[in-house]
Order: structure tokens, then C-alpha cells, then sequence
């Protein structure tokens, strides 16, 4: 992505702060949220970038420090509700990277930028309304201070 | 199981019983060089005498060099950090636990083996002589909570005990030919510890609130954090850090001057080594939930970075959050190795 690029998606027309946020989606859950959110026609902010994965489990908590340090404003893990995993524990095992990968982050003031929620393949409202509850939430934060910081 | 009132001669005739019943095949502890006491790997019964296993000094943690070992069968006489992160190592299948016996004794607290070849624990009257000459403990000592000995096969108490030192074990096996008399845990014993506790904690918490103020900000975190020249030390010196392939050994993590380029990008400058951030919160995800306190990162920084710091608060949080002490067990499951169904349902 190009510096230009970037600021075309940091910012809307009146200069508001556009967060960027990144969205990783369960397959058999989530992800079949946002797909009946869509045909559904429910409205929801445009700000979530989405990457879908077999589990909410598969989402290495590495990645989710790369894209805060690499300047994304938002991080949200999506899965299926717990009792529900396609894979029996998967989302179990999830709960209990997140809630430590959060403690750390709380000791270098990311921690509220990290989201974890659980909707199932028959919510698309819930779907569009996390996806408004996030973006929302990262707009009152503002921008991921280091997304502009590169001596660290 | 039995606890036996010993003397220092009766822990170096421990370990000679060990090699030449052949129950080990060596043993890892210190001993005294020409000048200096260092840890080593001890095969011959005849060099036992030259041993220091109560030595209070601290070069690195030597559960390091056990991870993945073919041995048949060794001991190992190592301070109470030590024996956590072998602890660890074995819940993480990096050290097996059948072929180990793992002895330790209760650490007063050590010194850099750079201050002085010591070889008696540090009582107070040994400390306040040290101090006179300008030596302190170790840092990661001020700040210890547990200096007696986790979960091991034989410990050695030392603190509370005014004659000699007692023996503690659930396998007499080690000890047979050993006619060790029995012994009683002096009553005295716990309020000493506790004492030592109190000084200790009260340290931590100092260093602890210090190192929170500086991290929740953005340029304060920069500041902590801005000499780090990812020389990979603190990584290499962990005991807990095992990975076979690190990811920031991978073409991923260790970025060549066009995927450099590729990345600055991005935020139109990169700093160069890049990742510095990345790379501390990587190493804080790996090892919080096992980090045993130890402080050999910190001592291998040639930067000075705050490293036991900032481990004493990451690995204080998350090992509080899963009510869970490092090491402490040989046998609790790891925190993130394991679930309840019903838990942490505030996560969000
Ligand atoms: S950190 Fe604790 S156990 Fe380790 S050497 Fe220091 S006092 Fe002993
Ligand atoms: S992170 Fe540092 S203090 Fe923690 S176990 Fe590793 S070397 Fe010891
Ligand atoms: S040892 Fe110090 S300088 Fe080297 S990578 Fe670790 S923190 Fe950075
Ligand atoms: S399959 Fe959806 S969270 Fe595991």
C-alpha cells in the first residue's frame, strides 16, 4: 500500500478519522455472519478489513501484534460462540490467548484496540452491529499511535 | 520421604553416591576452577571434592543447556529459578522428566560471578560483609519471591536453620548408603522466609509501578525500549525461549534490505534493526505465562534495556490472570495449553 493510498482510507471526505481495522473471521461461524449480514442487507461501517480462517483458533496472536505494530488501528477476532467450534475447543483455546495476549497489551496501552466476540453463521444483525460497536470504538480512541511511529 | 539433618560435607558425598552407583550418568553443578567457581558437568566421582554446589552466584540459567538433550540419565544441583524453568521445560516437552533429578537449595540470593568466587550462601552477616566492599546482589535477587525450592526431587533448606541444612525428598532411593540421620524442619524456618518475602515483594512492587508508568505511553514505551539493537542476547540467554526456528530467523522475520525497503513503506521510514517493538511483544506472548523471573535476559542485554522489569510486570499479569506460578508445579497443566469451558467470559 502506497502512503497515498493510505491516506484516501485514513480519512473521509469531511476529515474525519477513518480507523483501519483488521478483521479475522472463522469460517464456519463469523464469516457466515458477515455473509448473511450482507444479504441481509444490513448496514455496517465499511472499516473492517476482513481475512477469513478455518478457526478462531488459527489466528496466531503474532499476527495480531504485527498488524498493532505495524499501525493498524484495530484488531477484531471473530469465532464461533464458545460450545460451538467447528473443532470442539478451538474457540476455548482462543479465549485464553487473547485474555492473555490483552493483559500485555495493557501494559503498553494497545490492549483496548484488540476485540474478541463471538457470532455465529445465523447472526448477521449481531455481525453488523459488532462491526459498529468496533469501528466506533476505535474512532473514540483515534489512531494507533504507532502508525506513524517508526523509530520503534 | 524423609527429611535428614545434613552438613556441607553430606551434599557433595550425595552426589559422589549418585555417580558411583551409577544412577547418573553426570551431574550438572558448580565447581571451584583455579580462581573462579563456574557450573559444570561432572562425570568423575574422584573431582566431587572440587564441587560448590551452594555457590551464590548466577551466570545464566542452566536450565538452558538440558532442552532437548539425549542423555540417559543426570542430576542436576541448580537455584530454585532454575529448577522452575526445568519445571517448565518439561510441561513444554523440552526436557524429559524421567531421566533428570533435579536438586535444589534455598537461594539467599546471588552475586555475578564477575563481584567474587563465593562459595557459602549469602547469609545477612555474608551480605553485610559484600556490601561493605561495594558488591550487591543481582538484581533479579532483590526482586525474588521464590527462593525455596519448587517442585524438585531432593531440596535442601538453608534459611532458618542455625546447624548445618536439612534434606527433603519423596525418594530415598539417591540416598541409600548415605546414613543420613533424621531432622525436623526448625519452627523458626517460615518466619525467616517470610521475612525475606516481605523485603523482597516490597522491592518488586517499587520496580514493578516504576516500569508500568513508563510503558502506558507511547514516547515513554520509546524510551524504554529505544537502545534495543536486536542483538537477539535476551532471546538466546532464556531458558524459556526454545523455538527451533524463531520466527525473526525466518525470511519473515529476519528482513533483508528490500523487504526493508518494502516495509518503510509503509510508514515512510523504517528504523534499522526494524521490528524492535514487534520483536519484545513477540518474546512477552511467548514466554509470560512461563517466564521464571530469573533476570539472565536482562544480564545478557548489552544495551541495559529494563528487561526483568518489564518481565516482572508481562509475566506478573499474565501468570496472575491464570492464577498460575511458573515452575512452581512439576505437574499443572500449562496455562495455554488448556481451557475451562467456563471462564474468562469478560474477554472481549
Ligand atoms: S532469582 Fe531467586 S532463585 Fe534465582 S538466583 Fe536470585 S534469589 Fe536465587
Ligand atoms: S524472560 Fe528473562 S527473566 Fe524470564 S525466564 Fe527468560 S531470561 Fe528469565
Ligand atoms: S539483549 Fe538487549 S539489545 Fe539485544 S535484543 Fe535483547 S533487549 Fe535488544
Ligand atoms: S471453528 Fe469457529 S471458532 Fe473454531
Amino acid at each position: 500500500m502506497t502512503k497515498k493510498e493510505e491516506k484516501v482510507i485514513e480519512m473521509d471526505e469531511k476529515g474525519d478519522f477513518e480507523p483501519k481495522i483488521l478483521g479475522f473471521l472463522c469460517n464456519w461461524c463469523s464469516y457466515a455472519g458477515a455473509d448473511l449480514a450482507g444479504v441481509s442487507r444490513y448496514q455496517y461501517p465499511p472499516n473492517v478489513q476482513c481475512i477469513r480462517v478455518m478457526c478462531s483458533s488459527r489466528v496466531d496472536p503474532m499476527w495480531i501484534l504485527k498488524a498493532l505494530t505495524d499501525g493498524a488501528d484495530g484488531v477484531l477476532i471473530a469465532g464461533c460462540h464458545p460450545g460451538d467450534c467447528h473443532y470442539v475447543e478451538g474457540n476455548y483455546r482462543t479465549r485464553r490467548r487473547i485474555a492473555a495476549l490483552k493483559k500485555i497489551l495493557e501494559n503498553y496501552g494497545l490492549s483496548d484496540r484488540v476485540f474478541l466476540e463471538w457470532v455465529s453463521a445465523s447472526e448477521g444483525k449481531k455481525f453488523a452491529e459488532v462491526i459498529t460497536k468496533v469501528t466506533n470504538a476505535i474512532k473514540e480512541l483515534g489512531p494507533n499511535p504507532y502508525k506513524k511511529r517508526w523509530e520503534i | 520421604m524423609g527429611s535428614y539433618k545434613i552438613n556441607k560435607g553430606d551434599i557433595q558425598r550425595l552426589l559422589e553416591n549418585l555417580l558411583k552407583r551409577g544412577l547418573v550418568e553426570g551431574i550438572l553443578v558448580q565447581s571451584k576452577g583455579e580462581k573462579d567457581i563456574f557450573t559444570t558437568l561432572i562425570t568423575d566421582p574422584g573431582l566431587i571434592n572440587t564441587t560448590a554446589p551452594l555457590a551464590p552466584l548466577f551466570s545464566s540459567n542452566s536450565a538452558k543447556y538440558l532442552r532437548n538433550n539425549g542423555f540417559k540419565n543426570i542430576a542436576v544441583f541448580v537455584k530454585p529459578c532454575e529448577a522452575r524453568a526445568i519445571n517448565e521445560l518439561i510441561k513444554l516437552n523440552q526436557i524429559r522428566s524421567d531421566n533428570i533429578l533435579v536438586i535444589s537449595a534455598d537461594c539467599h540470593g546471588t552475586i555475578d560471578p564477575k563481584d567474587g568466587a563465593i562459595s557459602e550462601p549469602l547469609t545477612k552477616a555474608k551480605r553485610k560483609e559484600l556490601e561493605g566492599k561495594g558488591i550487591s546482589l543481582r538484581k533479579a535477587c532483590t526482586v525474588c519471591e521464590h527462593f525455596t525450592p519448587p517442585e524438585v526431587d531432593i531440596s535442601i533448606m538453608t534459611i532458618g536453620i542455625d546447624e548445618g541444612y536439612i534434606l527433603v525428598t519423596d525418594n530415598d532411593e539417591p540416598l541409600e548408603g548415605l546414613d543420613l540421620e533424621k531432622g525436623e524442619v526448625p519452627k523458626g524456618r517460615d518466619a525467616e522466609i517470610e521475612k525475606m518475602l516481605k523485603e523482597r515483594s516490597e522491592n518488586k512492587e517499587k520496580m514493578v509501578s516504576e516500569i508500568r508508568r513508563k510503558l502506558s505511553s507511547v514516547g515513554s514505551l520509546t524510551e524504554v525500549l529505544k537502545n534495543c539493537i536486536r542483538c537477539d542476547n535476551c532471546r538466546e540467554m532464556c531458558p524459556i525461549c526454545y523455538c527451533k526456528e524463531c520466527y525473526f530467523e525466518t525470511p519473515l522475520g529476519d528482513l533483508k534490505t528490500d523487504e526493508m525497503l518494502y516495509q518503510a513503506v509503509i510508514k515512510g521510514a523504517l528504523r534499522v534493526p526494524p521490528d524492535i517493538l514487534f520483536y519484545h511483544l513477540t518474546r512477552n506472548m511467548h514466554v509470560a505465562s512461563s517466564c521464571v523471573e530469573c533476570g539472565a535476559c536482562e544480564e545478557a542485554c548489552p544495551r541495559d534495556l529494563p528487561l526483568l522489569a518489564l518481565w516482572k510486570a508481562i509475566a506478573g499479569d499474565v501468570q496472575a490472570l491464570f492464577k498460575y506460578a511458573s515452575g512452581m508445579k512439576g505437574d499443572e497443566p500449562l496455562p495455554l495449553a488448556g481451557f475451562k469451558e467456563s471462564e474468562l467470559e469478560e474477554v472481549k
